[in-house]
């Protein structure tokens, strides 16, 4: 697999968002906190919490741009998901770590240089039991390469939706996402003592 | 960097955080690690 031959989200995003999201509005009650603070242009990088299948679906329903998500290589496995996420915007990574990882990586840096958003979950996986594990760093060196912000994302009640390894069996449900203040790791770069620069 | 993203996660979810890194089954990796706030220098973000 060569992920860096994968360019991210296309015009078909775009019109399966204009599609799903008033439907998905309908099924599900979203309380979405911060997204106003999202940049209307330009590069940026959401870091959200990873509880559920949902997650980027729901994120990718709810920003109001085009946003590129890693997601795991696995789904480049099955004739069902090999050719809509990859046009949905999914980049396949190969968690194995290393040189793989990093292809993924870099078509994100491509993402991230044409100017849009790009969406990843710092634990790698889902969280099984509840909990929010250490983030992986990928996302902070991706920030500090190309100089754009991030922006952490807070996901609640999509586990309540779909748990993970589960089938859908909640249409009702409500979740909310809040998307912190930028986080400007330029201005980090010589302060190392000062690790949070928030545009408040 | 991405601790405090991680923290500022856990502000806003409520969620309990655990200082390993997250497995990809259903258990977590037993992997012992120290504070948070002290650089990372893992190579793979998945």
């Amino acid at each position: 697999m060569n992920a860096s031959a994968y360019e991210g989200a296309t015009q078909l995003q775009a019109r399966a968002r204009k599609v799903v999201r008033p439907i998905a509005n309908k099924l599900w009650k979203f309380e979405l906190v911060g997204f106003d603070r999202l940049p209307t242009s330009g590069p940026a990088i959401l870091c959200a919490n990873h509880i559920s299948f949902l997650d980027s679906a729901f994120l990718m329903i709810q920003v109001p741009r085009n946003i590129s998500f890693v997601g795991k290589s696995e789904y480049m496995d099955s004739w069902k998901t090999r050719y809509l996420f990859p046009a949905l915007g999914m980049i396949p990574i190969d968690r194995s770590g290393g040189e793989k990882s990093q292809e993924a990586l870099q078509s994100a840096e491509g993402v991230l240089r044409r100017g849009e958003l790009f969406g990843i979950f710092p634990e790698g996986t889902r969280s099984r039991d509840g909990m929010l594990y250490r983030g992986k760093t990928g996302a902070a060196r991706l920030a500090m390469k190309v100089n754009c912000p991030i922006f952490p994302v807070g996901i609640t009640g999509t586990a309540e939706i779909q748990p993970p390894d589960a089938a859908l069996r909640s249409w009702v449900e409500g979740c909310a996402s809040r998307l912190l203040d930028r986080s400007c790791p330029s201005d980090m770069r010589h302060d190392t003592t000062t690790t949070w620069c928030c545009a408040r | 960097m991405i601790d405090e993203v991680m923290f500022e996660i856990r502000s806003m979810t409520g969620q309990e955080y655990r200082n390993v890194y997250a497995s990809k089954g259903s258990s977590p990796s037993p992997r012992p690690l120290e504070s948070a706030n002290q650089g990372n220098s893992d190579s793979s973000q998945t």
